[in-house]
């Protein structure tokens, strides 16, 4: 079995994953470290408004890495972590840059970056729940789209 | 008579008989030196000739049935000279016969089957799920009467759960052709009533054929993208009492849903069952032994007919399509669907359990697969398990990165299961160790049925199995185990798989078929479908590879690492490289199930089958059942 252990702040971490999980959270750095998947908790949910200062781009080159929304906050830049079917296909949202929105998510660190995995947006007065509350993604999130509300800052 | 008069009759006698010939007939012989291929197909031709012995007369060609049976270049030829035999348009056997001008020479025949396709025509039933162009998660089945010559006709059902569905009876498919090369590998294209399905109606699957009986397929079209299965059908049968049953699809509300049971067919129609279902926008989720009631209309001449339920879970109607009196697939329908009024898409099989009862001891070693489909978050997750009284220990990968960034290799698993005599059942993975992976419903089916060729008389048995995790769903198959060997794979193989690809930017699905000869190394090409060109090369792309094969020494025998899985993908622009990574679970030589590695941070994972392939053809055609 493929193990490898970059360095762990917590010796009890390191411990407790090394008995437990013999999983690998997968990084562009091509390291791997042991993790227990991490699963979306409503609970733990914030809603904010950000500035939308990118959104992802189609790759003339044909490569499948995955890429984020990038939200300005008045904490800082954020990477959004929206669903394939947001942007995409039939029902999906139209989001541009320099537009406000507001979402509500949560946030997880997948593949080592600090990501905000987003549940719901408001676009344009419009609301669409991209995710189920337990973070599964939804097809055609547009077309389930209800009157917006306005929410809190992160 | 004086005995000079009779010595002049008999030489008079010897010099007027031998004045055709040119040898003794005792010493002449003939032989089809350059024989014709044992199959040709309808108009094809094939460079033939003959050699005689003891002779210089020339060689006469005919052949039967007179009329039908074709023509030749040249007739007659000398001894050795060849001569082009044109097959005629109509299939069937034909005899070529060689025949000396000597007389008395003997004659020589040859015997050759004037077929289509390999000899691969009859009924088949078909499947496939996927994503269309609009990112949809859509569900087909359909049946085809695939005729001699490649001509077809037929009848399917189409949903997305969104927009495009099939109307109550189905689309006609009113016309088609299948095209099959020696190597398995075809085309299959279906015309059919419906203008919103395919393109223009018009529906391309690219195929490749494990037997005579089965292939895997694609659609690769540029419409839609998705992977299933083609199967001779056996028609009409009559359907078994007990089924075991798996679906995987989306629901009315966008979510990805996977559901599977058993159930009972009454009286050829009354059907009462059992249902798991995994639906994360249920009220309680996953649900478990559910029951449902249902209808079950009888099967048309093409083997369709539909199904009710009383459980929307399951779809409230359904279309089947027969392959035999144990296995059907499975489509739920919508006739009207729109998009202020989406509804549930989904399909899958069902298969019969046989006469007998079930228990603990019904699982054996056995191997699965577990796959999402691409509505959902994407996993697909492949092991093996040694039972032990209802409990298990196993080895298994998990690729989930797609969603949680996270995948395991050769993991170390453990667990319980418990099968209760109707093969309604249950396997739990001990957490922490598979990931996310940790519960599966099973459902146990007859061990005469093979589930990833229902044609097939060997590899049968095992079960149907829903994963019903809370922060996944997905479905797939538990089957023995009875070859661990890694020298057992070998030879030549079709294969299989569904890649899921998650990118915010440009995701969605694209889907392989094609088949690869393996050796120490697993070495093929074939079919790409990538209907949203999320590798910039086209909708229909052409993919090749040469990966080595290891088998894992440092866990229990039957897994291989396919590493590195190195995929050149060729289109309309310039050639790209994939540099994914692949592991194997091996069932036998004949059947295996391999996932993305997770470590080729490809973030992608793909899912599928590895079929070994048997000749196709004049010998295998005749096994080839006819409706």
């Amino acid at each position: 079995m493929k193990r490898l252990y970059p360095g762990l702040g917590a010796l009890s971490l390191l411990a407790f994953f090394s008995l437990a999980a013999p999983g690998y959270a997968q990084t562009a750095a091509a390291t791997t470290k042991p993790a227990i998947p991490l699963r979306y908790d409503v609970s733990k949910e914030v809603t904010l408004i950000a500035t939308v200062r990118s959104v992802p781009e189609k790759s003339s080159s044909g490569l499948t890495q995955d890429s984020f929304l990038m939200l300005q906050t008045k904490s800082g830049l954020i990477n959004g972590k929206v669903t394939p079917f947001t942007l995409n296909g039939k029902g999906s949202i139209s989001i541009t840059q320099g537009e406000q929105i507001q979402a509500t998510g949560m946030m997880m660190t997948l593949q080592s970056k600090q990501v905000f995995v987003i549940r719901t947006l408001v676009v344009g007065g419009r609301s669409y729940q991209i995710r189920s509350e337990r973070g599964f993604p939804r097809e055609h999130p547009g077309a389930y789209a209800t009157t917006g509300s306005k929410g809190g800052q992160l | 008579m004086n005995r000079k008069i009779l010595l002049v009759i008999l030489v008079a006698s010897s010099a007027a008989y031998f004045a055709g010939c040119s040898s003794n007939p005792k010493h002449l012989s003939i032989a089809i030196s350059t024989p014709p291929p044992a199959s040709i197909i309808p108009g094809g031709t094939a460079q033939i000739a003959a050699t005689e012995t003891g002779t210089t007369a020339l060689i006469d060609w005919t052949c039967t049935p007179v009329g039908a049976c074709g023509s030749f270049s040249t007739t007659p030829t000398s001894s050795g000279q060849t001569t082009t035999y044109t097959a005629p348009l109509a299939t069937g056997p034909v005899t070529i016969t060689a025949t000396s001008e000597a007389k008395g020479a003997p004659s020589a025949s040859a015997n050759v089957t004037i077929q289509a396709n390999q000899g691969i025509a009859g009924a088949f039933a078909f499947y496939v799920t996927g994503l269309d162009f609009g990112q949809s998660t859509y569900s087909l089945a359909g049946a085809i009467l695939i005729n001699a010559d490649g001509t077809l006709t037929g009848e399917q059902d189409y949903n997305n759960g969104f927009d495009t569905s099939s109307p109550a009876n189905g689309d006609m498919i009113t016309s088609g052709s299948l095209s099959v090369g020696a190597d398995g590998s075809g085309t299959l294209t279906l015309v059919t009533d419906n203008p919103a399905v395919g393109v223009n109606g018009t529906e391309t699957f690219s195929l490749n054929f494990v037997n005579n009986s089965h292939a895997l397929i694609i659609q690769a079209d540029g419409s839609a993208t998705s992977s299933g299965s083609l199967d001779l059908q056996t028609l009409p049968s009559t359907l078994g009492s007990n089924f075991a049953f798996a679906l995987t699809g989306v629901g009315p509300l966008g979510f990805t849903v996977t559901d599977g049971g058993v159930f009972t067919i009454s009286g050829g129609s009354t059907i009462n069952g059992t249902v798991d279902v995994n639906d994360a926008t249920a009220a309680t989720d996953p649900s478990i032994g559910n029951t449902f009631t249902g209808t079950l209309t009888a099967a048309d001449t093409f083997g369709r007919g539909t199904i009710t339920t009383d459980n929307a879970e399951i779809g409230n109607t359904l279309s089947y399509y027969v392959i035999g009196p144990e296995a059907i697939r499975l489509v739920v329908t919508a006739p009207g669907v729109t998009q202020a009024n989406p509804a549930t898409t989904a399909s899958g099989s069902a298969f019969g359990q046989g006469t007998g009862t079930f228990s603990n001891a019904s699982i054996g070693n056995s191997v699965f697969i577990d796959q999402a489909n691409a509505g959902g978050d994407l996993f697909a997750a492949v092991g093996q398990i040694v039972p032990n009284g209802g409990a298990f220990t196993g080895v298994a990968d998990n690729n989930e990165t797609a969603f949680s960034g996270m995948f395991v290799d050769a993991a170390a698993i453990s667990g319980t299961y418990s099968i209760a005599s109707n093969g309604y059942g249950s396997l739990s993975i001990n957490p922490a160790t598979l990931l996310d992976v940790t519960t599966f419903g099973v459902y146990m089916v007859d061990p005469a049925i093979n589930v990833n060729d229902p044609n097939n008389t060997s590899g049968g048995g095992g079960a149907l199995i829903v994963d019903l995790d809370a922060s996944l769903a997905g479905v797939g198959v538990l089957v023995p185990q009875t070859d661990t060997a890694a020298t057992s794979f070998a030879g030549n193989y079709a294969l299989g798989l569904q890649d899921l690809i998650p990118t915010t930017a440009a995701s969605g699905e694209v889907d392989f078929v094609g088949n690869a000869v393996a050796t120490a190394t697993l070495a093929g090409s074939g079919t790409l479908s990538d209907p949203r060109d999320l590798f910039g090369l086209g909708s229909v792309d052409t993919a090749t590879f040469s990966a080595p094969i290891t088998p894992d020494t440092t866990t229990t025998a039957g897994r291989l690492e396919i590493n590195p899985f190195t995929v050149t993908v060729n289109g309309s622009g310039a050639p790209i490289t994939i540099p994914d990574m692949a592991n194997a679970y091996q069932a036998s030589g004949a059947q295996l199930f391999w996932i993305e590695d997770g470590a080729d941070l490809q973030s992608s994972v793909f899912g599928g089958q590895i079929q070994q392939e048997s000749a196709l053809g004049a010998a295998a055609a005749k096994k080839v059942r006819k409706p």
